[in-house]
């Protein structure tokens, strides 16, 4: 966010995702049988460290699946996603519970994501063992250390997550979070459940945790306000597709694609009633005589947006 | 000159027992004319739904009403029977609420249940009721609307049960239409044709809304004045377009300047929201967080005084 930095062309991307596709079929109303849905649909994209890549979609757009994937909490049906240069795909669990240190997510709700029958100093244990073995005391020094870096009082272990507000708790998530020295954090709309004058300061804590630690955020949001405050590029995702992709400069200045124009409209193009939507393949928005999918165009190095045949608006590509 | 027929003074709004009184409302006063928009903007805890409550008789178990007055063309709302507010409630003054879903009846089609409020209040038959809350689900853009009548409100998206709602806050034509964060845990572009469809029928009908919400973009595009809750007082009240471009609270400037960035900077307000009923009665709410706090502030609440004309503020240290 500070100073461009010039990227070493070896770099290792803190997550690179290839490809990657996800489906899953669905029971749909009596009688019209099964049906497949694809959460994601060859998405693929780069994070170098220390940089913020926001994923901005609708519910449904296929933000969560993709999280869950880079978790591991699912397999993807094809493509795939490494995390430091190590394909997460195919570990087993011993070798993944020795790389679980390196990703790690923070969630909308701190108060669903906490146990809340433990302290939230045992919470953060459980994630602080990932990094190696710690005596008790030295877990509990590291413990106040990690609080007093989200700019919590160390008192905070000994609490429960009902007895603190939902900006301190999400704080704490930060805290156990970044516990065990993660490359990359899957920030899932990490502010939205937080009262407007109390995002700002997560915010503004998790810059300042990406500028000392150099992490590589991967930030799902639909706050563009919260985009442009924080990401360095955008990925606008719908019904499991990309449908643009560029730096937060770009599309700030120049969105391309319907998609993305109505969402910084909020107005005027009406999503896809998913009743009458096209096959999974097909283009989103495309019309019924284009059946193929719709191909990513490059505009610049960095700015790639999904063709679109039927919208004629200024700014289509070729035009 | 527009007539004032929604007056509220000093109300002051607590839970617990007598002795041990928690405020949530420290003496709002506000006074609605027809057809005017007003937003209530306030965090969790600053009292805003409460405000709403008092207004039609439904607060929460425990917390009540215990000074000042809401006066609908000069009839006391407060301690109305359960019977004299029914007729109010739906007739003069509808709300609309966060979750339509849960707002809703899930076991009666969502058609009976707009109709239904029009066979109340308006009298008018069974045919005519449906015929007219077709005719508004039409209106709110729900498609296919004779057919989705007839549904109920589990097959509904979070949008189109929202639309649903509105129709039956209008059907019997209420004077003023409180919608509680109308708009919160919908999608943007969802929330955009929600806010436009409340805008129209506010525009059309000449209701005036009263639209609670913690987002200011949201007030700002809906309303012609904002009043600004922090933990139950009112800190500032005034035009939304010159409350926007220039807030005279600090805590309304630090809510701007973290909704409105310059140079991709992030902004905020350090520190935390008081606990409803905790803030010290002779001590600025916002004092704990104030940049410009003086001894003063912790000493001695200030009163909203009218600092510019149409412009008040509640605080010691900004100066006309």
């Amino acid at each position: 966010m500070s100073a461009v930095t010039t990227q070493v062309p070896t770099q290792v991307p803190a997550l690179s995702v290839r490809g990657v596709r996800k489906e899953f079929v669905i029971r749909g109303k009596a009688g019209s049988g099964r049906k497949k849905v694809v959460p994601v649909n060859d998405v693929s994209f780069d994070i170098m460290p220390g940089r913020t890549m926001a994923l901005v979609g609708e519910s449904g757009s296929g933000k969560s699946t993709l999280s869950r994937l880079i978790m591991r909490l699912y397999r993807p049906e094809q493509g795939s996603i490494a995390v430091n240069g190590v394909e997460i795909q195919d570990l087993g669990r011993r070798q993944l519970r020795a790389l679980r240190n390196e990703f790690q997510m923070v969630f909308q709700n701190p108060l669903l994501s906490f146990d809340p029958a433990m302290t939230i100093g045992d919470s953060i244990a459980e994630v602080l063992r990932l990094a190696g073995p710690l005596s008790r005391a030295e877990r509990v020094q590291r413990i106040g250390e990690l609080l007093t870096d989200v700019g919590l009082s160390p008192a905070f272990a000994r609490l429960r997550p009902r007895g603190v507000s939902g900006g301190e708790l999400q704080r704490a998530a930060l805290a156990r979070a970044i516990s065990a020295n993660p490359k990359l954090l899957v920030l899932d709309e990490p502010t939205s459940a937080l009262d407007v004058s109390i995002q700002g300061q997560v915010l503004a804590l998790l810059e300042r945790l990406q500028r000392e630690r150099g992490i590589a955020y991967l930030f799902a949001t639909h706050d563009l306000r919260v985009v442009r405050m924080t990401s360095h590029d955008v990925m606008v995702v719908y019904r499991g597709q990309v449908m643009e992709k560029a730096s937060t400069a770009e599309i700030f200045e120049g969105a391309r694609h319907p998609y993305t124009l109505s969402l910084f409209a909020a107005e005027g193009v009406t999503s896809p009633d998913v009743a009458t939507a096209p096959g999974v393949d097909e283009c989103v928005f495309g019309a019924a005589d284009c059946p193929e999918g719709g191909h990513l165009v490059e505009l610049t190095p960095t700015h790639i947006v999904r063709c679109w045949r039927e919208y004629a608006g200024p700014g289509k590509p070729g035009a | 000159m527009v007539d004032t027929f929604l007056a509220i003074e000093d109300l002051t709004v607590a839970s617990g027992p007598d002795a041990s009184l928690r405020t949530i409302l420290a003496g709002l006063s506000l006074q609605i004319e027809e057809g005017r928009r007003i937003g209530l903007v306030g965090e969790s805890g600053s009292g805003k739904t409460m405000a709403a409550g008092s207004i039609v008789g439904l607060l929460p178990t425990g917390v009540r009403a215990v000074d000042g007055s809401v006066k609908l063309d000069g009839r006391e709302l407060l301690g109305m029977t359960e019977a004299q507010l029914r007729t109010v409630r739906g007739r003069e003054i509808a709300v609309i609420y966060q979750n339509a879903l849960s707002s809703l009846n899930p076991v009666i089609p969502v058609g009976r249940q707009i109709a239904d409020v029009g066979r109340v209040h308006l009298g008018l038959t069974k045919a005519q009721a449906m015929e007219r809350a077709v005719q508004l689900m039409g209106v709110m853009g729900i498609p296919d609307p004779e057919r989705r009548a007839l549904d109920y409100p589990h097959q509904f998206s979070g949008g189109m049960a929202q639309r649903v709602s509105i129709a039956m806050a209008l059907i019997a034509h209420p004077r003023l239409i409180i919608a509680d964060e109308p708009t919160t845990g919908l999608d943007a572009t969802i929330q955009a044709q929600v806010l436009e469809t409340i805008a129209q029928s506010v525009a059309e009908t000449g209701a005036a809304l009263l639209l609670i919400s913690h987002d200011l973009v949201v007030v700002e595009s809906m309303t012609d004045e904002i009043v600004v809750l922090y933990a139950g007082v009112v800190l500032e009240h005034g035009p939304t377009g010159e409350v926007m471009a220039d807030p005279l609270s600090p805590y309304t400037r630090g809510l701007v300047a973290s909704v409105v960035q310059a140079g991709g900077q992030v902004s905020y307000i350090p520190g935390r929201i008081p606990e409803p009923g905790t803030v010290p009665v002779n001590s600025c709410p916002f004092a704990a967080r104030c940049p410009l706090v003086t001894a003063r502030c912790r000493e001695e609440r200030p009163v909203l005084r009218e600092l510019r004309p149409g412009r008040r503020v509640a605080c010691h240290n900004v100066e006309a």
